[in-house]
């Protein structure tokens, strides 16, 4: 069992309702991090967090869904982005 | 070799002529030329009024995205300096939002990374945008042309945008 701190920017922060949370997984994988954000947000919000067009940042660097997730990851769910 | 650049994000107005002067002064003697972009915000969106533009980032990340896009610049061209300032928060019309400024011994480097680095920051720079206009509140996506802009820099007889 891994703890992890979980971050919402941008829309996915307003269709979640808060910036992040604190997560329980049962190991450090991909799977493991949808199951375990699957029973804290609603099934509508999931598909969006996992969305092709959505990044995932752990320590700020985007992550390759293999890499195991260790204890005290930060892990960030970005929207598509635009600056400029 | 790393460039000497600055790179700031913040909430706070920048000043071109300072940034500008400054930038003179770090390539003083080296530098033929100085090109220089600002990005400022339009008053609409379509038929809708746009009564504020809020920009978010994501602090350190967005930071290091900006760094890496500086050296992908610095592998392509041979500058000498770069500055990039860009705003986060709320701003209005007309407001200044990005600046850029790109010192280089010729004009030919310092016109082409200048708008090399403003197509990357369009499309890979950690930042959002949000619109608060007349028909309500939208998250804005860069656009196909950002895409394909970005894109036109990777194709192999491409020195340039499309």
């Amino acid at each position: 069992m891994i703890t992890v701190q979980i971050r919402f920017l941008a829309r996915l922060r307003e269709a979640v309702g808060q910036a992040g949370m604190t997560l329980a997984m049962e190991t450090g994988t991909l799977v493991a991090l949808r199951q375990a954000l699957s029973v804290r947000v609603e099934a509508s919000i999931l598909e969006r967090l996992f969305a092709e067009n959505v990044r995932i940042a752990v320590n700020q660097t985007l992550w390759d869904g293999a890499t195991p997730l260790t204890q005290g990851d930060e892990v960030a769910f970005l929207p598509p982005v635009t600056g400029g | 070799m790393k460039l000497p650049a600055r790179i700031v994000i913040a909430e706070a107005d920048f000043d071109v002529d300072a940034e500008y002067r400054a930038q003179r002064e770090r390539t003083a003697g080296n530098a033929g030329a100085i090109a220089m972009f600002t990005g400022l915000v339009r008053d609409r969106h379509g038929d809708d009024q746009v009564a504020v533009l809020e920009l978010e980032h994501y602090p350190g990340m967005t930071e290091r995205s900006i760094e890496a896009i500086v050296d992908d610049a610095t592998r392509r061209w041979p500058l000498l300096d770069v500055t990039i300032i860009h705003r986060v928060g709320r701003m209005v019309a007309n407001d200044q939002i990005v600046l850029v400024l790109v010192a280089a011994a010729h004009r030919s480097a310092a016109f082409a990374a200048c708008e090399f680095l403003m197509d990357y920051l369009k499309t890979e720079a950690v930042f959002w945008k949000r619109e608060e206009r007349t028909g309500g509140t939208h998250w804005i996506e860069s656009t196909h042309e950002d895409h394909a802009r970005r894109r036109g820099w990777n194709s192999p007889d491409s020195s340039g945008a499309l």
